[in-house]
């Protein structure tokens, strides 16, 4: 009986390998599959599981193709890979090499996403200059989210870890599924309406690219813009990116990295106004004992005396402006009391009753007409005199 | 939202004044002045930082379909 030769492993897995790399069709192959077991090593190589209902199939992206994929492909995902099928020698498995990889299924979908982000993009809605402050420490926080789930939870848990007199308003939200944009519009809609809260958060745990797609609606992107409060766009994970994020004021990449990002750390603001009112004290001690010594320098020099003799000098011009202006005066109200007492003289002579007292007499008729003429009276008229002492009535006759 | 001096805003003003005091180069009247402000300030920031209350609520729709607010409770 003819002797079989007898192989070593390493042998027969260069033989497979051999006989792998040597068929046309397995050296540039298209595939399509479902990702699973997605691994995104440090070293930026992709190493995941392709599946259909029946089978498996192991896949390696190196970093060289890995980098040109436009999006990032995560479990769950249908995608089409090419690539080379290959024998890893020393694990004696084949697997694919893949170069390129593109949405399957979600090809629309997907494509519909770059056409709405580069639309919206184009129209300024992601630019920075529209993006408004989160404030530092708000007094109230919407919370648009499932009100089940961990993500509240652990807005929650972070929140009152950071700051313990949290204040939230949650507005429950369809986070999956066909309402998912109408919800969270009517969520923007409210906060806006009741105008109660200074910030919103959008937030919503990780998931594949279609559990996040209700996030990429032009509709909730425009209600997000208008909104006049602030909006935190936390939609899935780090690596999951959606127009509600790009469009949003501010994008974190988990929803407790959002509860991070508006609620400060209560201990380092209890801290910094310590030191800031600490500051302030120190220094306006500092300052006045600057001063106090200032003044001790001044005092102590000579130069002290010299402004007190200037003052002197000033002291003693003014009085003696004063006086000279004094006596001035007094000579002009003379004069005019010389002038006055002259006029009242000539005044007093030219005076009726100086008239009457050397005997005349001032005849008026009932109208108080002073009477002149024989024909300014008639007989019976009643007239009164004026004499220097009084006066009378009379009856004409 | 009231158009207030924000927290932030105050909290910059009290790190601004302690500043300004410490450059040393205001009037004495300014600085007894803004010393003042100051200490004002680190009260009010105080105070705003623990007047605030604990409050997790949700907004539900009551039976006329007009919104309330309800202490909200975690759903395990």
């Amino acid at each position: 009986m003819e002797q079989k030769k007898i192989f070593s492993v390493s042998e027969i897995n260069k033989y497979v390998k051999m006989l792998f790399d040597s068929d046309d069709l397995l050296n540039n192959i298209n595939i399509k599959g479902e990702i699973t077991n997605f691994k995104a090593h440090y070293t930026g190589h992709y190493y995941f599981t392709l599946k259909d209902e029946a089978s498996t199939i192991k896949c390696v992206m190196f970093k060289g193709y890995a980098q040109y994929v436009k999006f990032k492909p995560a479990d769950g995902m249908k995608v089409i890979i090419n690539g080379q099928i290959s024998v890893f020698e020393r694990d004696g498995v084949y697997q694919i090499y893949c170069k390129s990889m593109s949405p399957d299924g979600l090809g629309d979908l997907y494509l519909a996403y770059e056409q709405l982000k580069e639309k919206l993009s184009k129209e300024g809605l992601f630019d920075d200059k529209n993006k408004k402050n989160i404030p530092f420490l708000p007094k109230r926080v919407g919370v648009i989210t499932s009100r089940t789930g961990a993500v509240i939870r652990d807005i929650i848990n972070v929140t009152t870890r950071r700051y313990p007199n949290v204040n939230l308003l949650i507005y429950p939200a369809a986070v999956q599924g066909v309402n998912v944009a109408s919800t969270v519009i009517e969520g923007l809609k409210t906060f806006n309406k009741l105008n109660n809260v200074d910030v919103i958060i959008i937030a919503r745990g990780g998931g594949s690219f279609e559990d996040l797609f209700g996030f990429n609606d032009e509709n909730l992107a425009r209600e997000i813009y208008a909104s006049n409060i602030p909006v935190v766009s936390a939609v899935g994970h780090e690596t999951d990116f959606t127009i509600c994020d790009f469009v949003s004021d501010l994008r974190a990449p988990t929803p407790s990295a959002a509860a991070e990002l508006v609620y400060p750390e209560y201990s380092e603001i209890v801290n910094r106004i310590l030191k800031d009112k600490n500051r302030t004290i120190i220094a306006i001690k500092n300052y006045i004992e600057r001063r106090r010594q200032y003044v001790e320098r001044l005092k102590a020099s000579k130069l002290e005396k010299v402004p007190l003799e200037k003052i002197n000098r000033y002291r003693m011009t003014i009085d003696s402006l004063m006086s000279k202006s004094e006596s001035v005066l007094r000579y002009k109200i003379e004069r005019y009391r010389t002038r006055c007492v002259k006029s009242i003289t000539k005044i007093d002579t030219l005076s009726p009753l100086k008239t009457l007292t050397r005997g005349y007499s001032v005849t008026e008729n009932a109208d108080g007409k002073i009477i002149k003429k024989v024909s300014d009276v008639n007989s019976n008229d009643e007239v009164k005199i004026t004499l220097t002492d009084g006066k009378i009535s009379a009856i004409v006759k | 939202m009231k158009e207030e001096k924000t927290f932030e805003e105050n909290l910059k003003e009290l790190e601004d004044i302690a500043t300004s005091l410490e450059s040393g180069n205001l009037g004495l009247d300014e600085a007894i002045k803004e010393f003042e402000k100051g200490i004002k300030l680190s009260k009010e920031c105080s105070n705003k930082l623990d007047e605030a209350e604990k409050k997790i609520n949700i907004l539900v729709q009551g039976e006329n379909g007009e919104l309330k607010e309800e202490n909200f409770v975690s759903e395990e």
